[in-house]
């Protein structure tokens, strides 16, 4: 399996053994040992998130691998992208698609940041993303509980 | 084993690092005689597979009371559009 480009709504699920999607996201990452693109936001809203669960063990042990898997190189893979070059694609995709597939400022941007990292895949739990990363034409997978 | 000293280091620091990485070997950094470093080539670190990585979290068993996706509930909240359209 290559790298991916989860959005941080499959990440959480990833780490966080409550989330609603851990149950279908976890078989479906296993089974194809995928690795992880990121990004400066991706990891600013992943970390803030599970930050926000610290209180809990789960939360707690979510927090441990994310600091692990931070450290390796290979397994979340984090580009240093040109954020002022994001966020312009991120706003010419939302002009161009905006409209017929409408959805969130952040939703657009993880969209435009896959394509400048050049994902072959794009997941995500979000199905009004899912639809706006089709047609900037992503290859996606969905995830639904 | 060869040592260099710092002033020697500083001097060239470029040719000795070359050096090192090229013939792949291990230099001692003296200061006024005393060993006080070692430069080596770089290699990466080992890096781990997602078993080891989230050994923690899969040995958790999953529970039965599930919580929302906060990413998904924190745009649906921001998103003013998909509470007019949908």
């Amino acid at each position: 399996m290559s790298i991916v480009y989860a959005d941080s709504s499959v990440l959480f699920a990833w780490f966080y053994l409550p989330d609603r999607f851990n149950a279908v996201v976890t078989p479906w990452l296993r089974n194809r040992s995928a690795d992880f693109l990121s990004n400066e936001v991706l990891r600013l809203e992943l970390r803030h998130n599970i930050r926000l669960v610290r209180g809990n063990p789960d939360g707690e042990t979510a927090w441990r691998a994310l600091q692990v898997a931070e450290r390796s190189a290979a397994r979340l893979r984090h580009d240093h992208i040109d954020l002022e070059r994001a966020f312009a694609q991120a706003d010419a995709l939302s002009r161009r698609l905006g409209q017929a597939h409408p959805c969130g400022a952040m939703d657009v941007f993880h969209v435009a940041a896959a394509l400048a990292q050049e994902a072959p895949l794009f997941l995500t739990c979000d199905a009004m993303q899912a639809d706006f990363a089709r047609a900037a034409g992503l290859q996606v997978q969905g995830f639904t509980e | 084993m060869k040592t260099v000293g710092l002033k020697e280091l500083h001097d060239a620091t470029g040719a000795i690092v070359r050096g090192v990485v090229d013939r792949a070997e291990e230099i001692v950094i003296l200061d006024r005689g005393r060993k006080v470093a070692r430069l080596i080539p770089y290699t990466p670190p080992p890096e781990p597979s997602w078993r080891e990585i989230m050994r923690e979290v899969w040995a958790r068993p999953r529970p039965e009371e599930t919580v929302p996706n906060p990413i998904i509930a924190e745009r649906r909240r921001r998103t003013y559009v998909h509470r007019v359209r949908r």
